[in-house]
């Protein structure tokens, strides 16, 4: 079908859009072949208040079909959030998400057998569905082949043979796709192709009727959906709408145990595997030769208890190193960039209020941060390279001896590895936790973990503040990423010991195969998730950087103005030598500058704070900084920026950080020490800075008492560790 | 224990074992491993025994802690070829 034609079938009903969910396993290559379907074109959407990870697209060519991700899932069974959240979506039963008219299945074609438990689950509630067979040039490399009509013909669903990095089977997929999104005919309910024991039955029989009856699912996934709230624990929460229909679940899986002596879980996955591996015996025709050594050997050394920790620890530097040395030279070219685009404004616009603004403020607010966008693109594209890879999982199994001592275990790695990203992402990824304590534990310790918005508060301050070489830089760096992580552990000790203990958790990874990274899919993840960055810099950073040059600016105090003018005219007509007056001019308007902001609204409450934070080594214009990270930690760079080039009356723009050496206490002592950096970086390691993180707590722990205690303890943390840090500094003679 | 069945975590290296029964120490974890494809009467072999330990089940290969592995009982296979030292 061509486009033309596909767009004259969409005609009749161009208004609606279709919502398609994509469903599949971890590892199976969704992700690439999402961004394959949709091109870059997709929205991270927004809930309410905060940016959460749900990622919805158009599909490519002008179609009028939404694709919605849903969470990597082995099975729709309902025992963790993100399973829970799948099968809400999918009955229809999400509030925030409509029924998807159709479902793409994204299977691993190397490993079809277990893709296909997932695919069948869903394939049983009735939905149109369409499954991608993903992976087939490795397939093929292996030597297996695939009957894919077969295949279909057993599933009852179009099977799709595709390769996601090639972006191969795509047109293929979307026609399927519209196809089934436009069948006018409702399909008749599918019939189960596999059955349990006849009492099994019935009570699945049972459930199913009652489900319509409660209107839980409909017609179509009623049988699909009893045969799921059989496979589920039935215990229902307090105020569960549904615990009538747990009850009856709860009672038919005792009568079930009482009658076969076995849990009915074992029976359904013991009778849905049975079914596939006929399936998939009669579809794949496996090659005798095994080619695995590859896989093993490398397995051999990365899962070693002493190679393999070596080699994480490689990584880890490698990535820390690679953040901060690889991405200087280009900060520099932006931040000359931002230089040159303050001269122009300078040149161009005429003096008055409006070029300050832009100059000083938008430029200079919004620039200090953008300049550390390449930092933020190398830190994005290692986590991709790591997921890639399939070592990501091998990490996870390393470090869960280490995670198991402090109450973790594994999975709890993976969402503090993300959140060294960002901790919103960290902290949905702690859905696939499956106990509740160690969820939430590993929710309530995430946002220590060091994220993108602090790196450039730790680089300006350690290139302010710290006369070192670029390793030893990399070094503190790395001391500041080790606080943050050692001080999670700590607390997750804690935690589990205290408000949230429990026996240590069980530990199930799966340890994908390694697969070489492909650069397309790689660099397209890294885009995605680093745009995020640039787009808080043109929205919340530009909003609160022209709320705080009017903060920094107003009032503008006439007396101070009349005396500084006063001032700079008795220079210049008193002292004849050019180059003294030029650096008395530089020396009083840095005064002027400072007295201005200090008489400012923020340069008030700046004061006001001074107080508190001075035994930190902290002084108000710090203050300004800290009351501006509270909107996001990176607008401490950008506070930075405003605040000391509000009121510059220097034509060329100085960078910030020969600014920041220059600033000092009114007794003319250097604010910047090498001790007050440390204390302000061990400040922004644990301080609770981030609004968006405390709206997702929110959210995930759905209460208002586990955000108030993640801001409570780690706000405490920060000032108590940040005191201790100067004042024992201090006593120490630094 | 049924006769000639050992703990997935205490069998031999390489070596192909058949699943008797998994039964863990919390009822989730089971129907996980079952949900994976460690299942009665699949195949499995262990490729290494630390903790956390490696199997590997079919195509895929999965990392399982010790109280986990401690509750999949295995016996091993008829080897096809017996190695003899």
């Amino acid at each position: 079908m061509t486009d033309s034609q596909a767009a004259a079938r969409f005609a009749p009903c161009h208004q609606r859009v279709f919502h398609v969910a994509v469903a599949g396993n971890p590892n199976c290559g969704k992700t690439t072949l999402f961004n394959a379907l949709t091109g870059l074109r997709h929205k991270v959407g927004n809930y309410p208040g905060v940016t959460v990870e749900k990622r919805e697209a158009n599909l490519f060519g002008d179609s009028p079909i939404r694709l919605l991700d849903l969470p990597g899932i082995y099975s729709l069974s309902a025992r963790s959030p993100d399973e829970a959240i799948s099968q809400d979506i999918l009955l229809g039963r999400a509030a925030d998400t409509p029924r998807p008219d159709a479902v793409l299945l994204v299977a691993d074609a190397t490993a079809l057998e277990r893709n296909l438990f997932l695919a069948s689950q869903i394939i049983e509630l009735g939905l149109p569905t369409v499954l991608a067979c993903n992976m087939m040039d490795l397939l093929k490399q292996a030597g297996h082949q695939l009957d894919l009509d077969k295949l279909s013909s057993r599933l009852g669903v179009p099977v799709i043979p595709t390769i996601g990095p090639r972006g191969q089977g795509m047109n293929a997929v979307r026609e399927s796709l519209e196809a089934a999104c436009l069948s006018d005919a409702p399909s008749p309910p599918r019939r189960r192709a596999w059955t349990l024991s006849e009492s099994a039955e019935r009570e699945v029989r049972q459930i199913a009727a009652l489900v319509r009856e409660r209107g839980y699912a409909d017609e179509r996934s009623a049988d699909g959906a009893a045969l799921l709230l059989l496979s589920e624990d039935s215990k229902a929460g307090d105020g569960d709408p549904e615990a009538p229909l747990r009850l009856a679940v709860h009672e038919a899986q005792e009568r079930l145990a009482r009658e076969c002596g076995e849990d009915v879980t074992f029976e359904l996955t013991a009778r849905r595997y049975a079914w596939l591996r006929e399936i998939v015996d009669d579809c794949l025709n496996r090659s005798v030769e095994q080619k695995r050594s590859m896989n093993d050997r490398i397995d051999q050394v990365l899962t070693h208890r002493v190679w393999g920790k070596l080699c994480f620890a490689l990584v880890m530097g490698a990535l820390f190193y690679g953040v901060f040395a690889l991405a200087e030279p280009l900060m520099g070219y932006i931040q000359e960039g931002i230089g040159w685009l303050q001269n122009q404004i300078t040149a161009k616009v005429s003096p008055g209020l409006l070029r300050d603004l832009l100059r000083d403020g938008v430029v200079a607010g919004v620039g200090a941060v953008v300049a550390f966008f390449p930092q933020i693109c190398i830190l994005f594209l290692f986590l991709a390279l790591l997921e890639d890879s399939g070592y990501m999982a091998r990490a996870a199994f390393l470090m869960n001896r280490l995670m198991s001592r402090v109450g973790l275990h594994g999975k709890s790695f993976i969402p503090l590895l993300s959140s060294h990203a960002c901790a919103i992402p960290g902290i949905l990824a702690a859905r696939t936790i499956e106990n509740p304590r160690d969820r939430l534990t590993t929710i309530l310790v995430a946002p220590l973990m060091s994220c993108s918005a602090r790196l450039p508060v730790y680089t300006l301050l350690i290139a302010a503040a710290l006369p070192l070489g670029a390793t030893a830089k990399a070094g503190v760096m790395f001391t500041m990423y080790g606080l943050g992580i050692v001080t999670a552990f700590v607390v997750a000790r804690v935690l589990k010991g205290t408000l949230l203990r429990g026996p240590a958790p069980g530990f199930i990874i799966e340890l994908p195969p390694y697969r070489l990274p492909h650069l397309r899919s790689v660099l397209w993840v890294m885009w995605d998730r680093s745009k995020l960055f640039l787009t808080r810099a043109g929205t919340i950073i530009l909003a609160m950087t022209i709320l705080l040059w009017f903060m920094t600016t107003f009032p503008r105090s006439k007396e101070i103005a009349q005396r500084y003018k006063a001032e700079r005219e008795r220079l210049t007509t008193t002292i004849v030598d050019e180059v003294e007056r030029t650096d008395q001019l530089a020396e009083l308007a840095q005064r002027a500058s400072a007295d201005f902001i200090r008489h400012s609204l923020a340069g008030r409450l700046g004061l006001l704070m001074e107080p508190a934070i001075r035994p930190l080594g902290f002084n108000w214009e710090i203050g300004i900084g800290l009351i501006g990270s509270f909107a996001a930690r990176e607008m401490f760079v950008s506070t930075m920026g405003i605040v000391y080039s509000v009121g510059d009356t220097d034509e060329v723009s100085t960078p910030l950080i020969e600014q920041m050496r220059a600033a000092r206490w009114p007794d003319g002592r250097l604010l910047y020490t090498p001790l007050v950096a440390v204390s302000l970086m061990v400040f922004y390691v644990l301080a609770c800075q981030c609004l968006s993180t405390v709206a997702v707590v929110r959210q995930e722990t759905n209460s208002w008492r586990w955000p108030i205690f993640l801001i409570a303890y780690m706000t405490g943390l920060a000032y108590t560790a940040s005191l201790l840090v100067y004042q024992v500094g201090r006593a120490m003679g630094f | 224990m049924r006769m000639g069945c050992l703990p997935l975590a205490s069998a031999q290296l390489g070596q192909d074992l058949r699943i008797r029964s998994v039964k863990t120490y919390e009822a989730c974890h089971t129907q996980r491993l079952r949900e994976l494809g460690l299942l009665e009467g699949r195949t499995v072999r262990l490729l290494s025994n630390h903790d956390p330990m490696i199997c590997q089940v079919g195509e895929c290969r999965f990392g399982l802690c010790r109280r986990i592995a401690n509750g999949v009982l295995v016996e091993p296979l008829a080897p096809l070829h017996s190695r003899i030292a």
